[in-house]
């Protein structure tokens, strides 16, 4: 008999516990779980935390640049960095005041790779913007649309996909360079419109077979039969449970737009460098490979810092990638 | 699979066509004209229109475009523009041949690094060993070659002055040296992140138990059980990276002064020299989808449970 009410005494205080511990606890969604993987993740943290301070060198670059990146100092070309001191003639130094030295012209190298963070920055993501709107419409559309639109939209991206990359940059940038469009923000505009125009066949791939393998799940179902129309299916339904993949995609296509970028600059087709203080825009770290490349034995530093930069950059939005993608897809691992 | 076959080399000369009318109208529509810049700014307008004649360069565009995939078809690609009198074939054959040497000899130090790391992090899965080899090739593949060539150059050519900083003089040169190392650091990384996965999954399987338990020593479960069936992923790696190290030797051969394709690519996008590249870009779009088909081609060849339609 005791122990029979011992038991029935326990109970509801097991419930009780039950309830505190899971029941009552807020919900946790997919993505604040997703979010507490990433961080725990070390080396993605770290690569977040590099790619925040390369935004808030493009944004902050005229506060934090000790000199205008295109005040020449005529006394002062191909000074070598700061710590490089020349004993027999001083004036030809590292002083502090140019920390990683100066150009050919006389201008300082640190201030200039500064300023050429905000072109690498603006075209990681405003070409990625276009190609998340093209990608998602045409990969959408194909994957829940009929099967001859899907046909065609397919066949369509073959023949995109089957275009070199780089190669396709290389020769709309050169035949469009000097026509209206190309003129465009000292070329920035065409610049983006290249990079998106081959590249969004990849994510039109990617949504198109995510969809596809999403339509025949039983929530669609679901919720066609409780009347949800194609527009609420595709866009609160489909969409949302695909973004995971699509969250990875982007972050591994921006490094990619960066280097394009950055190699296009090298081949005098990226940005033209502009020499008005007020521009926004003023040069890129592709311009700078270039211009460092003559100098190499000169001044290596023209050379070295924006190639240290790209790569910087690179590997950090990869490490964010890598951590993405486990945050999303824990079954990855 | 035969079907697939007849349907995917129906699919290439579309796709090609495709390909090709878009490069011709973008040479023939942009701005610059190529026999301008051929005879230099300052030619009379009489010459140009005779060698506008003479290339044929007035005639409607699609009765252009079918003379040339016409010559084409017949293995003739027309001349160069800036080198006149050289045929296109010939110009880039000598080209490719240089850039085939490059990415074949780095794609096989890649495979021959990539491939026994794989196996190693994998048998050693979750040691400090296969820790470091994941955490150095991956660090190593998300530096793009485009900023590690000018670093490597500045610290073995300027600083140390152990290799030369460009050129070529065949692959047994040590100009050769810094480009293949360069080049096969991304197929290495890529190989031994495959391998290692392919291999964690196989050695997971009941028949490597089965063998183990059944006494074999360690060496043949490994390579003869457990490798040959983690071949299947790796094959569609090869063909990939094979198809992609055309452009990737693109920007390593123009930082480095390699004459490779890349070179003659940029080379004769700046002097607008159009016959050069439609060709280009029509072989590398088809050494694309080629590889492709070829990559379905061999995984099905390789794992017989794999249908394809």
């Amino acid at each position: 008999m005791a122990v029979t009410t011992q038991t029935q005494a326990k109970v509801p205080s097991g419930m009780a516990l039950l309830e505190d511990q899971f029941i009552k606890r807020p919900p946790r969604s997919l993505w604040s779980d997703a979010w507490r993987r990433l961080r725990n993740n070390t080396a993605a943290m770290a690569g977040l935390v590099v790619i925040i301070i390369f935004l808030l060198l493009a944004i902050f670059a005229p506060l934090l640049s000790p000199h205008n990146p295109v005040e020449f100092f005529p006394n002062n070309t191909y000074r070598p960095p700061f710590w490089v001191q020349n004993g027999v003639n001083p004036a030809a130094g590292g002083i502090a005041s140019f920390p990683l030295g100066t150009d050919s012209l006389g201008a300082d190298v640190f201030s200039r790779t500064i300023y050429g963070a905000r072109v690498s920055m603006v075209v990681g993501f405003i070409p990625m913007l276009i190609i998340l709107i093209v990608g998602l419409v045409i990969g959408v559309a194909a994957g829940y649309g009929s099967s001859r639109l899907d046909n065609l939209l397919m066949r369509f991206t073959d023949i995109v996909y089957a275009f070199p990359d780089l190669l396709f940059f290389i020769i709309v940038m050169v035949a469009l360079r000097d026509s209206w469009i190309g003129q465009l923000l000292n070329g920035l505009v065409l610049l983006f419109v290249a990079l998106a125009i081959v590249t969004w066949v990849g994510l039109a791939r990617l949504v198109r077979g995510q969809v596809l393998s999403l339509k025949e799940k039983e929530f669609v179902e679901a919720a066609r039969m409780v009347g949800a129309g194609n527009m609420r299916i595709m866009f609160r339904h489909l969409l949302p449970n695909s973004l995971g993949p699509i969250i990875v995609f982007t972050a591994f296509r921006i490094p990619n737009l960066i280097i394009s970028e950055a190699i296009l600059g090298y081949l005098g087709l990226g940005l033209r460098p502009s020499i008005n203080a007020h521009d926004i825009f003023i040069t890129s770290w592709g311009a700078l490979l270039l211009e460092g490349q003559t100098a190499i034995n000169a001044q290596p530093w023209i050379l070295l810092a924006p190639a240290i930069c790209v790569s910087l950059i690179v590997l950090a939005f990869n490490f964010l990638g890598d951590g993405l993608r486990d945050a999303l897809d824990p079954r990855s691992k | 699979m035969f079907a697939f076959l007849i349907k995917r080399l129906l699919w290439l000369p579309i796709l090609l066509n495709a390909v090709g009318i878009i490069t011709f109208a973008l040479g023939l529509y942009g701005p610059g004209d190529p026999v301008e810049v051929m005879l230099g700014p300052r030619s009379n307008p009489e010459a140009v229109a005779r060698v506008r004649r003479e290339l044929g360069l007035d005639r409607p565009f699609f009765e252009q475009y079918v003379l040339y995939v016409d010559r084409a078809l017949h293995g003739d690609f027309g001349e160069s523009l800036k080198y006149r009198g050289q045929p296109v074939g010939e110009l880039i054959t000598k080209r490719l041949w240089v850039s085939l040497q490059l990415n074949l000899a780095s794609l096989a130090l890649g495979m021959a690094l990539g491939i026994p790391l794989g196996i190693l992090a994998a048998v050693r899965h979750n040691s400090w060993m296969d820790f470091l080899i994941v955490a150095v090739l991956v660090a190593i593949i998300s530096l793009p070659s485009f900023t590690i060539t000018p670093i490597l150059s500045y610290i073995f050519a300027v600083q140390l002055k152990v290799l030369p900083a460009g050129g070529w003089e065949g692959l047994l040169s040590k100009k050769a040296i810094l480009p293949v190392i360069i080049l096969s650091v991304g197929p290495a990384a890529v190989f031994m992140r495959q391998t290692r996965a392919s291999m964690l999954e196989v050695l997971g399987q009941d028949y490597v138990r089965t063998a183990r338990a059944k006494g074999l020593s360690s060496r043949v479960v490994l390579m003869e059980h457990a490798f040959r069936n983690a071949l299947i992923p790796l094959s569609t790696i090869f063909g990939l990276i094979l198809a992609g190290s055309v452009t990737g030797s693109f920007v390593v051969e123009n930082l480095l002064a390699i004459p490779g394709i890349g070179a003659l690519g940029v080379d004769s996008l700046f002097s607008r020299d159009y016959p050069v590249i439609i060709a280009l870009t029509l072989i590398i779009a088809s050494s694309y989808v080629l590889a492709n088909t070829l990559i379905d081609l061999t995984y099905q060849y390789l794992d017989p449970r794999i249908r394809i339609h």
